[in-house]
């Protein structure tokens, strides 16, 4: 058994700092870094069930525009401004993990090592971006333009991973976990992108009540409430085949976290089609 | 001189008769060049003749004395003192058995059970190739046993599977790899069985690619690589 590789600079410092939770640091020499990306992924994706459910819940009030107003009201301060940009942090590692996942998988890049530190630069850049641009604010940008470029991205990157894994021999859940993943990386951080550019229009309900009546938008973003629900729901499910051996609590539990992930992504789905 | 070490094992413990667990401290000395095995069969002759563990080659071929020293699943009889030190930077270790199958006392657990998954993929080949009409042996290309020989190093120590992600419900990283081998075997002609079984509920579905079988294999066998082929469809 060798001793672990030196390193240097601020790699080796924030390592460090790692290392000091004393979970981590046992995790990481007994698993790898690979195991603790896996739980840390597992973990993001559970808060952005969690956080789907609430969004749905809050832009349900759109079908009354005072009401969604006053709500907006209470949400308009700092402290849920941070909340909200450190949301940030789960999708975006949630996102580029996911990616680093499947490009191992379907596309034989084996140099993991490296793609766990992209993952983390990017999810850094995208962050620290997205923070300036809150900070600045009234950020001016072609809003069918953005949504374009983000439907083409979405539509390419799924695709390639369809023609890649579709005609193996893996689940078809399975599979659409892999094609739903990549059709929402571009979207879901496009998304949370376009709406911290300008952060006070972000929650304006004229300015929202407006973009979701596009139809192009609508089409998009059923197809964002679809693929998100869809993405949750075979993710709770391979969670719960983990843990659970009794097949009957199993199919229960199944049971019940499609019904309530189907009834917010029907409301999430009424509320752009009939807004 | 050589160097000697005060060390703390902090060994898990179970009575099968009165069904208890607990932990036990050992404190000894011991030399850089030890193996842990050789620590065991010290306390077992100075300290304690009824602390029970299994070992058999002792020499990282039969896969007996796999154990989890500080977490870390590994081959104890490849584990020397001076390495451990190094590594986990302590003198202090906790030994527990690994958790792929019951424990039938102290660090031994039931292999027999552990194997059920090996079994259960048929890791013998099923319906073998027609011989080659000149002779009795099956030719395979040195290109082609290039893809998968590294494979067939597996010898079912069981630490991949006890430091996988996932701990139920699935077969486990080594017996996908002994059914990934006889998939890439050309001598192999029932690769649709074997296929049903790769990509059942218990198969590649159950792998969330955390890649810890490959951080600890004892014989350093890539086997996230090979299971990521299976999902990749692509065995070439």
């Amino acid at each position: 058994m060798d001793a672990p590789a030196q390193r240097t600079g601020i790699e080796a410092y924030l390592i460090g700092i790692l290392k000091r939770s004393e979970k981590l640091s046992y995790y990481a020499r007994s698993r790898g870094w690979g195991f603790i990306m896996t739980w840390a992924h597992r973990i993001a994706g559970l808060i952005l069930v969690l956080y789907m459910l609430f969004h749905i819940y809050t832009l349900s009030a759109l079908y009354e525009p005072a009401a969604f107003v006053s709500k907006m009201k209470f949400v308009d301060n700092f402290i849920f401004s941070f909340f909200e940009w450190a949301l940030a942090v789960p999708v975006i590692f949630h996102a580029l993990n996911g990616t680093r996942l499947i490009l191992y998988e379907a596309f034989r890049i084996r140099k993991d090592a490296i793609m766990v530190r992209w993952v983390f630069v990017l999810s850094s850049i995208y962050i620290l971006t997205l923070a300036f641009f809150m900070l600045m604010g009234n950020q001016q940008v072609s809003a069918g333009f953005f949504w374009l470029m983000v439907a083409i991205t979405s539509a390419i990157s799924s695709t390639i991973v369809y023609k890649r894994l579709w005609h193996t021999q893996n689940g078809i859940l399975w599979k659409l976990q892999r094609v739903s993943g990549a059709f929402l990386l571009p979207l879901v951080s496009g998304h949370m992108f376009f709406m911290h550019l300008n952060y006070q229009v972000g929650h304006d309900v004229e300015t929202i009540l407006a973009r979701i009546s596009a139809p192009g938008m609508k089409a998009l973003d059923v197809a964002f409430v679809c693929l998100v629900f869809f993405h949750a729901g075979f993710g709770l499910y391979t969670i719960i085949g983990d843990y659970i051996e009794d097949s009957r609590l199993r199919s229960g539990l199944t049971v019940l976290i499609s019904f309530i992930l189907g009834v917010f992504a029907y409301a999430g789905a009424k509320i752009v089609l009939t807004i | 001189m050589s160097q000697e070490y005060d060390l703390t094992l902090k060994i898990s413990r179970y009575d099968p008769d009165t069904q208890l667990s607990w932990v036990q401290v050992y404190r000894l000395k011991a030399g850089r060049i030890l193996r842990f095995v050789d620590l065991f069969r010290k306390i077992n002759d100075e300290q304690d003749p009824t602390l029970a563990w299994s070992s058999s080659c002792e020499h990282g071929q039969c896969g007996t004395c796999g154990m989890k020293i500080n977490g870390k699943p590994l081959l104890t009889c490849e584990l020397l003192v001076e390495n451990a030190v190094k590594f986990f930077k302590t003198q202090t270790f906790t030994v527990e058995p690994l958790t792929v199958a019951p424990v039938i006392r102290d660090l031994v657990i039931d292999m027999e059970k552990a194997y059920e998954r090996v079994h259960f993929v048929k890791p013998h080949i099923i319906q073998p190739a027609p011989q080659h009409p000149d002779g009795d042996e099956y030719r395979i290309s040195p290109r082609v046993l290039e893809t998968y020989v590294e494979a067939t190093r597996c010898i079912n120590c069981f630490c991949c599977a006890t430091a996988c992600v996932t701990q139920k419900n699935y077969l486990g990283p080594n017996a996908l790899l002994a059914n990934i081998v006889r998939l890439m075997d050309p001598r192999e002609m029932a690769k649709q069985e074997r296929m049903d079984i790769l990509y059942s509920d218990q198969g590649t579905p159950r792998c969330r690619t955390a890649q810890a079988c490959s951080f600890v294999c004892p014989k350093e066998i890539d086997i996230a690589h090979f299971i990521a082929l299976a999902k990749e469809g692509n065995f070439k």
